[in-house]
């Protein structure tokens, strides 16, 4: 994150959360779907930690599809939840841009496991129609 | 999901599905007329579905596929109002029975001649299929007298 | 090149908007009621106008899906209720495609159609894999076109379109029909002309096919011209029933019995293309829907979505294409008829509008991703009453069902 853009007061629920996390390349990675926060020598909150996939969000929506997402979220992992260091942001504006590439942040395991064992296994998985 | 709300999900789909299907019972001669009449309309429907598919394949309009298939449709239609008109409880008076009476000799009749030109339409024998056929009109015109009777 | 690019996007609209849910309930509707609830059918149309080229326009300025839009806009609640909504009916209307395909290929055939359904599924599968967006769209859009046939069959029966024409202008119950099952059928072609999958289609098409704002024009004179001419289309359905139909007491319950004015008045040729119309609106309503199952979820989660991209690297978006198929074929296969399907499926159609339009009116006027593209008041003014008009119909569809026995 740029010295200009450190310390920039965001309403997170305006600017941040639910927006479209894009890579390096403009490739889709994932939702903000929760933050996570720490406190800073000062005592003011930073934000340290973007939190990602369906146990990041389930907590969110409140009542039984909360509680519903979450439980789907645990059944299929059992890894911590996963998520990007937010000093990896190089941009907030209609879509939040990190700047890494997809595969280096492995903010979606899901995906990896349904390109390796379903998808892969398809003969044409790598052409996109063209 | 609990118990309860599951259950009461169930009951409200069911509760849906009913509302929206039920044949039943007709506790009076008015609404089994009712009924009856809406089975002569549909009767009459099928039976001039088939009409207008064996006019239209006479011409040399309709391909053999497609007669079958609208033919067979609509044997089964009235089949199934054959079937749900049966399965009605008539209330207990002497008009009902005649309704009943009356309707189900249509329906007989209808059945048997559309059979019969499914059979011919299989055998492709056309000009015994548009014979059978031309008897259409006036059973159709005896549906619709029992319906204006029965509206 | 522009010219040939705009013709080719109205004649893609025009063939690609009637779907089984049209088909069917013009069809029924004709031969029940004339043509005194065309009325229905044009507010749809122009409904859907509306609102598509409000998506279109998100998906030219801002490069995003509107569903993508939906969850940061309004917030993963309101989001999640939309995305449930539409999911469902999309579905529904999924498996009503499925079905309207076996039916139409059972006509040229005789082949049952249960027997049909796992291959178009496969096929349909096939397809979204392999074949490129554009190809889809335009294959099936083109041979839709096929269904001018009714057109061709309403010319050739010589009607009075005086009289047609006072029909719709100056619409007129039936005697014998009630009130109620009247505006159920109102509803039903009101929800059969805006099908929410259409509008988070057409969005995500545009992303697709990787409009910008230069693409804009191209955008507007799809929904602008070819929508409206896809509805004549619609009418010309509806008309060929009332003419050939209603006057024989004909209640419509089956596919083959829609078509039977085009046999009636024009010929083995003009069927010929009947059934390729058939098919090719089915399927490709097939290829719309199977895929909007996609995008909708992908694009709430923010998965990697699209065939603009590798399979491999869209694999959760293509494995909820390929469930979706599989759930949507499965439940064809119980047997339940495809009609009965389809006429379910155009009611929870409008029951889902409100849900799924409001957001496209939310996000078309934020000038934060639109710019100066935003809607202007006069869109404004008219997206706002078509909405009013929406929350009513769907309020109303269920009670109506119920009351009127699913239109008895």
């Amino acid at each position: 994150m740029s010295e200009s853009a450190r310390g920039r007061v965001l309403d997170v629920n305006l600017h941040l959360l639910d927006r479209q996390i894009v890579d390096r390349d403009g490739e889709f990675v994932a939702k903000v779907d929760d933050l996570e926060f720490e406190r800073g020598a000062d005592g003011t909150l930073y934000i340290a930690k973007i939190m990602v996939g369906s146990r990041a969000l389930g907590p969110r929506l409140r009542g039984r599809l909360g509680v519903w997402m979450r439980s789907i979220g645990e059944r299929l992992s059992t890894d911590a939840i996963p998520t990007i260091d937010f000093a990896l942001v190089t941009d907030i504006g209609s879509e939040v841009k990190v700047s890494a590439t997809r595969d280096d942040l492995d903010a979606a395991p899901l995906e990896g496991w349904v390109r390796d064992h379903v998808i892969s296994r398809i003969p044409g998985s790598r052409h996109a129609g063209e | 999901m609990t118990l309860g709300r599951c259950r009461r999900l169930l009951m409200f789909g069911a509760l849906l599905a009913a509302l929206t299907s039920c044949v039943g019972n007709a506790a009076t001669t008015g609404a089994y007329s009712g009924k009856a009449h809406l089975s002569a309309e549909a009767a009459a429907s099928a039976l001039q579905t088939a009409k207008l598919a064996v006019d239209s394949s006479a011409k040399g309009n309709l391909f053999d596929s497609y007669l079958e298939i609208v033919l067979s449709q609509a044997e089964d239609d009235l089949g199934s109002v054959q079937q749900q008109f049966d399965s009605i409880q008539p209330p207990n008076t002497t008009e009902a029975d005649r309704i009943r009476d009356r309707l189900d000799t249509l329906l007989t009749r209808a059945a048997s001649i559309l059979a019969d030109i499914r059979i011919t339409a299989r055998r492709d024998q056309q000009a015994a299929m548009i014979k059978t056929a031309a008897g259409i009109p006036a059973l159709a015109d005896k549906f619709d007298t029992f319906a204006e009777a029965t509206a | 090149m522009k010219i040939f690019q705009v013709a080719l996007g109205i004649l893609t609209a025009i063939g690609g908007f009637v779907d089984i849910g049209d088909l069917v309930t013009n069809g029924l509707v004709g031969a029940r009621y004339g043509l005194s609830l065309a009325w229905a059918t044009v507010l749809g149309t122009v409904g859907i106008c509306l609102y598509a080229e409000m998506s279109g326009r998100v998906a030219a300025v801002t490069g995003r899906g509107t569903f993508d839009l939906v969850r940061e806009r309004l917030g993963p609640r309101a989001g999640l209720a939309n995305l449930i909504a539409s999911f469902l009916v999309t579905g529904l209307t999924l498996a009503a495609e499925i079905g309207g395909v076996a039916l139409a290929l059972e006509l040229a055939t005789s082949v049952n159609y249960l027997l049909w359904v796992p291959l178009v599924a496969f096929f349909l599968w096939l397809l979204i894999w392999r074949v490129k967006f554009s190809y889809l769209e335009n294959g099936a859009g083109l041979l839709g076109l096929a269904l001018l046939a009714f057109g061709f069959a309403l010319w050739k029966l010589h009607p009075d379109y005086g009289s047609l024409v006072h029909q719709v202008v100056a619409p007129h119950k039936p005697g014998t029909e009630r009130l109620n099952s009247y505006f159920y059928y109102a509803i039903a072609l009101f929800g059969a002309a805006m099908t929410p999958y259409e509008v988070f289609f057409f969005s995500s098409g545009g992303v697709e096919e990787k409009w910008t704002r230069k693409d804009l024009m191209v955008e507007r004179a799809n929904v602008l011209i070819g929508f409206p001419l896809g509805a004549m289309l619609s009418l010309s359905i509806a008309a060929c029933a009332t003419l050939v139909l209603k006057p024989r007491g004909i209640e419509v319950s089956t596919l083959g019995q829609i078509g039977l004015p085009v046999a009636f008045a024009a010929g083995k040729v003009a069927i010929a293309f009947l059934i390729l119309g058939f098919v090719a609106a089915t399927f490709g309503a097939a290829l719309e829907t199977g895929l909007s199952c996609g995008y909708s979820i992908a694009q709430y989660f923010g998965w990697q979505w699209g065939k603009f991209v590798k399979p491999r690297e869209a694999s959760r978006f293509h494995l909820v294409v390929l469930l979706s198929l599989i759930g949507a074929a499965g439940l064809v296969l119980t047997t339940i008829d495809p009609v009965k399907i389809t006429e379910y499926s155009v009611v929870f159609s409008a029951v889902a509008l409100p849900l799924t339009y409001f957001p496209i009116l939310v996000i078309s006027n934020d000038p934060d991703y639109m710019g100066d593209k935003k809607n202007g008041r006069v869109m404004n003014f008219g997206a706002t009453v078509f909405l009013v008009i929406i929350v009513v119909a769907s309020v109303a569809a269920i009670p109506l069902m119920i009351w009127t026995r699913a239109g008895q």
